[in-house]
């Protein structure tokens, strides 16, 4: 049996042009249908289903919002003025706002029928809103209620009027006609999760149409509603890769690619972790930079370096990184590692790499998705976006904090930030004769031979170089490496210039 | 007392404008629509409409459109008021406009000019 996502639609579509609610929504509501938004005071009910009616009017059709004792409409239309979707030319021409409650008081719920319905027809109406629907209760038995639902959904039916009430109301599992009438239930919460507020959407209910289950975070800023479909529900099944036959990925460091076989496989995903200071975000402006020198797309998505203090970092290893950044090879896009929302960085992240084709990431830091709210999706959100990465042929390079500067053990860290990665390269510190050095060691590389062979590296004023060989660090993964060092690959001067920070030799 | 006719669908706008016009001493009838307010005027004449712009079954530019074409209601003065301002562009066929929310001296003195004192 097919899934209900991949039916054939019996009914037109009507979108809501929320950002997200209609890939949600599988491309909308159906044309015609009753539908039920519903939430708690301040979950953005009234801010949604206003925008979906601007919205709907400015794509060339005819809405009518009716209120049945709630704010004002005056109060009401000033608090949506500072939204960007707000256009006062549309209101009283293709977009009406009238009251229904004196049709309710004084004739009751057939009144209000009654008026709905040559309202709908007079302003051939193709979407109707009531807000506050909840206030017929008090004024119909439940007979009389069920009644009104009914001849309301036939009659918008009938005139091709897709229709949205609004209702206070919070639990969907209370008995209440409407829910199981209408042919969809839209709700919206708004909690707290420790000190963050969390605004949520969810589709309870959804006739004659498949939609993404499930929690979906929503925003609402300037432009309105905005919704984050969970990345893991919207790409849980990802397109087979289509790119062409895979190529190497160079970090343009000539040891390293040499012990990658030439460099990164194109559309893998490559932990770099490391201590701080170890060199990660180094090695990764290296890998965008040669992307860039082949003509590569590549994107920079970081957390913790602001773009002129990246600019400055690449500038002190001898990479033209801003040149690229000007002519628009290699693109920045910073935010801080603050209250970020998951599913909205996976959008910008995934934007940014449709919009210029993208061939190459650097995502630098990526500990900061650690502070989210569900820590606990963080595996199947990876799982997700790097299923996508691939897909796209888009080679991922992404650091990691490895907590310890000096650990005893190579211990990798658990979770889901090892699990997306294929391919592994481990950057340690270690000391000797008071000096620290850095190594460089690959731990695996996926579908594809390397040299295990443990490398000393140096940041100098010329770049990353990694050393052609490390002999002395044999012990270098359980920390205990013996001051013995035959041959590192490097030529050794003198202690001063050998340091982790300072030297500025080349590779022989 | 002068008879003023609000023509308005929102019930706590209505009941404001009546609260506010009936303590100036005014005589103040509600219509909850435009259909309403003009099956009013086939049997009164108050000394002045006020009008909302969007309401079900008949708007208040229709009202207006009607009034205007009908001698018999042409003298009456419409005041128009509305939740927009962009919706204030005169068309003739209405005195004055206020913007909702409306401060009450605003609407009073509005009501003064156009229908005179309550009592005159």
């Amino acid at each position: 049996m097919p899934e209900p996502s991949s039916l054939p639609d019996a009914l037109p579509r009507v979108p809501t042009h929320i950002p997200g609610l209609d890939l949600i929504l599988n491309g909308g509501l159906l044309e015609g249908g009753l539908y039920l938004v519903l939430g708690t005071p301040g979950t953005g009910k009234t801010i949604l289903c206003n925008q979906i009616a601007f919205k709907h009017v400015a794509s060339g059709e005819r809405a009518v919002y009716v209120t049945l004792i709630a704010e004002t409409h005056a109060r009401m239309l000033a608090h949506l003025r500072p939204l960007t979707f707000f256009d006062p030319a549309p209101i009283s021409d293709t977009l009406y706002y009238i009251s229904g409650y004196p049709a309710l008081e004084q004739e009751g719920v057939d009144g209000l029928l009654s008026m709905l319905r040559s309202t709908v027809r007079d302003h051939r109406a193709t979407l109707l809103v009531i807000d506050g629907i909840v206030n017929i209760h008090p004024l119909a038995d439940i007979l009389g209620y069920k009644r009104f639902m009914q001849d309301l959904q036939v009659t918008m039916e009938a005139n091709g009027c897709t229709t949205i009430l609004i209702t206070p109301s919070g639990n969907v599992f209370e008995p209440s006609p409407e829910h199981t009438i209408v042919d969809g239930i839209i709700a919206l919460s708004h909690q707290r999760v420790g000190m963050r507020a969390v605004r949520e959407l969810e589709i309870r209910k959804f006739r004659g149409s498949g939609f993404l289950e499930g929690s979906h975070s929503i925003e609402i800023g300037a432009d309105g509603v905005t919704v984050h479909p969970r990345t893991e529900a919207r790409y849980a099944s990802p397109p087979a890769w289509a790119g062409e036959e895979r190529q190497r990925m160079g970090f343009g460091i000539p040891s390293l690619d040499e012990m990658v076989q030439g460099g990164l496989l194109s559309g893998s995903t490559t932990m770099l972790l490391g201590a701080p200071g170890s060199g990660k975000t180094s090695l990764g402006l290296h890998f965008l930079a040669e992307g860039a020198r082949q003509g590569q797309p590549g994107l920079h998505f970081g957390f913790y370096e602001t773009p002129p203090r990246l600019a400055s970092k690449a500038s002190q290893i001898s990479l033209d990184f801003a040149r690229h950044v000007v002519e628009g090879t290699i693109e920045v896009i910073w935010q801080p590692p603050l209250e970020n929302n998951l599913d909205a960085l996976a959008e910008k992240l995934l934007a940014a790499i449709h919009r210029r084709k993208v061939r190459r990431l650097f995502l630098d830091g990526v500990n900061a998705f650690k502070e989210v709210v569900y820590p606990e999706r963080l595996g199947r959100y990876f799982v997700a976006l790097t299923n996508e990465l691939r897909a796209l042929d888009v080679t991922t390079v992404y650091t990691s904090e490895w907590p310890a500067l000096l650990a005893p053990a190579a211990e990798l860290p658990d979770g889901a930030m090892v699990e997306m990665a294929e391919n592994m390269i481990l950057l340690r510190y270690v000391e000797l004769r008071s000096q620290l050095y850095r190594l460089l060691s690959i731990i695996k590389i996926r579908e594809s031979g390397y040299d295990p062979s443990i490398r000393e590296f140096r940041i100098t004023s010329q770049g990353v170089e990694v050393a052609s060989t490390f002999e002395s660090a044999e012990a270098i993964l359980t920390g205990t490496a013996r001051p013995s060092f035959p041959s590192s690959g490097f030529p050794r001067t003198g202690r001063r210039s050998s340091g982790a920070r300072g030297g500025k030799r080349g590779v022989p | 007392m002068k008879d003023i006719l609000v023509v308005e669908d929102e019930y706590a706008i209505a009941e404001l404008v009546s609260i506010i016009l009936e303590e100036a001493g005014y005589r103040v009838t509600i219509a909850q629509n435009g259909r309403e307010g003009l099956n009013y005027l086939a049997a009164h004449r108050p000394a002045l409409v006020i009008c909302d712009v969007m309401m079900p079954l008949l708007d208040g530019r229709q009202v207006a459109r009607v009034m205007h074409a009908n001698p018999a209601y042409r003298a009456i003065p419409i005041v128009m008021m509305s939740a927009l301002p962009e919706l204030a562009q005169h068309d003739g066929h209405y005195a004055a406009y206020l913007n909702k929310p409306f401060d009450p001296d605003d609407l009073l003195e509005v009501i003064a000019r156009l229908a005179g004192p309550p009592e005159s």
